[in-house]
């Protein structure tokens, strides 16, 4: 590739490395936990 | 030696061409493959190190001169990631070249020599792949995987510079 002689050299230090991650694997879901203090108390 | 003159924090942004080898992506004129999901360190290994593809023989390529590899890209060498500044200059480029030449877009940093038309940079990722370059229409389904691996956009080149 002919991109022509130097002009400059330059440093260029993203805030965030432009390369995707592997995806995280999801939480397992939490069963409910019975909490008879939590009940909802009928009106 | 050229110094850095300035320092951004956005990465830069090329149009780029590369082949499919052994249903891997490689660069076009060099034996190097292209790593998914990592950052592609640019190294320079001189003439002795550098295996050229096609037209690019030795006596054609980019001028390489002795220096530690992990200084690439150097001004004075031809070492770095390529990438033309745009994608006008990239398809003039490719004319009268072989078709099987995927396009695409490629984010540049770390250190970046600032040429004439393009740029020669430490770090590079694939930012976009075309999906009507030939060479994409005609590969097998492994090798088009080999493109799924780095998990960016495959999208049809801008009507304009379709091939």
């Amino acid at each position: 590739m002919n991109i022509g002689e130097p002009q400059r050299v330059i440093e260029v230090v993203p805030l965030h490395e432009p390369v995707p991650s592997e995806p995280q694997p999801l939480e397992p879901e939490k069963e409910p936990v019975y909490d008879p203090e939590k009940e909802p108390v009928e009106p | 030696m050229m110094h850095v003159s300035d320092t951004y924090i956005l990465p830069i942004v090329g149009c780029r061409g590369w082949v499919l080898r052994e249903g891997k992506l490689s660069s076009y004129a060099v034996d190097n493959f292209w790593i998914p999901k990592k950052a592609n360190v640019a190294q320079c290994g001189g003439y002795e190190g550098t295996k050229f593809w096609g037209a690019h023989k030795v006596h054609l390529g980019p001028k390489l001169i002795p220096h530690a590899s992990d200084l690439a890209p150097l001004a004075e060498c031809g070492c770095g990631f390529y990438a033309f500044k745009t994608l006008p200059d990239l398809v003039e480029w490719l004319e009268n070249r072989e078709s099987s030449i995927i396009l695409g877009e490629v984010y540049l940093w770390g250190k970046v020599v600032d040429c004439q038309y393009g740029y020669r940079a430490q770090y590079a990722y694939p930012k976009r792949f075309y999906s009507n370059s030939y060479e994409y229409k005609n590969a097998y389904n492994n090798s088009i995987l080999a493109l799924h691996e780095f998990n960016v956009p495959i999208e049809a080149t801008p009507q304009r510079y379709a091939t």
